[in-house]
């Protein structure tokens, strides 16, 4: 790293930040949303020149979705992107950690975009890829009214409280998946206790029967489970014919 | 050694006892138990009310009590993860604050003592570790800090295997533990009577608790009776005289 005059300046700054974030994430205790919010507020108050913040999916290169935001303008950027299909978070953070738009109006690599985005008074941008699995990617973005207001300072901030944006996404990740893959057990279980008893089935002659009708109607056995476990009715029952 | 590279030692060496993905929190139970100065532990999961799913146990005796606390629907362990910290609780405590549980835990099993440690990081709010303590060992042998110790390390291995070993239908492979099997057959119990007398799951499984508790028996064991269609559905009915 080059040694400039506002080192110092800097380290302190993202000590102070580092330590603002990290009470902010045990007040939030565990609440994903809550710990994303407090990155993003961060995010704002320790990059130099940072006026918003927002922590977005990008899924199958065409749909930028938030997930938390400083305020109005993130979320109406994510929408321009997937409204235009173009746009800094579409494709180029998929190849880079970091991309930079410095005079956002300027930049000819997504014209469309740069029309809208500068119209809703974005200056200039940075984008942060949080991370990919398979066709979705998490990104922090970061936004000024200014052109040119973002430097390797602002960047190296970035890039720091990114990786603890990465660090939550990732856990609400874990616990999504955990909950899911409970839930449809659960949900699973009862449809078939609801078979057995009214059909006189064994647990595995229901199982199979939810199996089928999932085949069939080509949706999750644990969409079945649910329908089945709130209507009491076999979903699809009446539609099969013959 | 410090509590911590005991644990690492102790879960290394066991994995030659239990090799099966989905015994990794049974393997974790006993490590915890052996290197903690307590007589058992068990982890579970929560998700919704009253769906509280256990994954491993490090002995029969602690597998019961889960078993009695879920029966209950109170105890220290469920307290422990509605207030989101940790509770340590004597005897006394115990009687005192949670009077069914009580009953079945000195009725049915030596403990006498248990320190319930909601699960942090990335089981926050999902995980518990319970542990238990029999005379003349009690509550206050344990630590707190070794406690924590021990139950982020079985946080964060429940964490990394998850990712690499993946079970039926997703999720990780641990999630098809024993318990959890066993458990399950409560979820197909409740269908039984949604189906049969027509009650909202909440309401089915209050009639199976009050049935348990009456005929003294666990939650677990009504559960497969009533699969087994051993119980007819209006002896729950009647029992709880419902009105349904």
């Amino acid at each position: 790293m080059v040694s400039s005059p506002g080192e110092c300046d800097v380290r302190q700054h993202l000590g102070d930040a580092m330590s603002r974030v990290a009470r902010q994430l045990q007040e939030e205790h565990g609440d994903v949303e809550g710990t994303l919010r407090a990155i993003t507020a961060s995010a704002v108050a320790t990059v130099p020149h940072a006026m918003e913040c927002g922590i977005s999916y990008v899924i199958g290169r065409h749909r930028v979705e938030p997930r938390a935001s400083s305020g109005d303008l993130p979320r109406q950027v994510d929408e321009l992107q997937s409204r235009l299909g173009q746009g800094p978070c579409l494709d180029a953070v998929w190849e880079q950690e970091v991309v930079r738009v410095d005079d956002v109006g300027a930049d000819e690599r997504w014209p469309e975009f740069a029309r809208e985005a500068a119209a809703l008074g974005v200056g200039s941008m940075m984008c942060f890829q949080l991370f990919v699995s398979g066709d979705q990617l998490g990104a922090m973005n970061l936004y000024s009214a200014a052109a040119g207001a973002f430097d390797d300072e602002s960047e190296q901030i970035g890039l720091m409280l990114a990786g603890h944006a990465a660090v939550a996404l990732a856990g609400a990740e874990h616990e999504q998946e955990l909950r899911r893959a409970v839930d449809s057990r659960d949900l699973i279980g009862q449809a078939k206790g609801i078979l057995m008893e009214r059909y006189k089935l064994t647990a595995d002659q229901a199982f199979g029967v939810l199996a089928r009708v999932s085949q069939e109607t080509n949706r999750k056995l644990a969409d079945i489970a649910v329908e089945l476990s709130e209507t009491g009715a076999v979903p699809g029952a009446a539609q099969r014919r013959g | 050694m410090t509590v911590v590279e005991e644990f690492r030692v102790a879960l290394a060496a066991s994995a030659l006892d239990l090799t099966g993905p989905e015994l990794l929190p049974e393997r974790l139970a006993r490590v915890c138990a052996r290197v903690l100065p307590v007589d058992g532990a068990g982890i579970a999961l929560f998700f919704a009310d009253d769906r509280r799913l256990p994954v491993g146990a490090s002995d029969a005796t602690s597998s019961i009590a889960e078993r009695l606390q879920f029966t209950a629907g109170e105890g220290p362990c469920l307290s422990a993860h509605a207030e989101g910290r940790p509770l340590v609780a004597d005897e006394a405590t115990i009687r005192t604050r949670w009077p069914v549980f009580h009953d079945g835990l000195v009725t049915r099993t030596p403990i006498r003592g248990t320190i319930s440690l909601p699960l942090e990081d990335a089981l926050r709010g999902i995980g518990a570790l319970d542990l238990y303590t029999v005379p003349p060992n009690d509550v206050t042998r344990l630590g707190l800090a070794d406690a924590l110790a021990v139950s982020t390390e079985v946080t964060s291995v429940l964490r990394a295997e998850g990712r690499t070993s993946r079970g039926t239908d997703g999720g990780p492979a641990w999630l098809d533990a024993p318990a959890a099997e066993r458990r399950s057959t409560v979820w197909q119990a409740l269908g039984f009577l949604n189906a049969g007398l027509g009650v909202s799951s909440a309401d089915a499984l209050a009639l199976l608790r009050a049935h348990a508790y009456t005929s003294g028996e666990d939650l677990d064991r009504l559960a497969r009776r009533v699969v087994d269609r051993e119980i007819p559905l209006d002896h729950l009915a009647l029992d709880h005289d419902s009105s349904a």
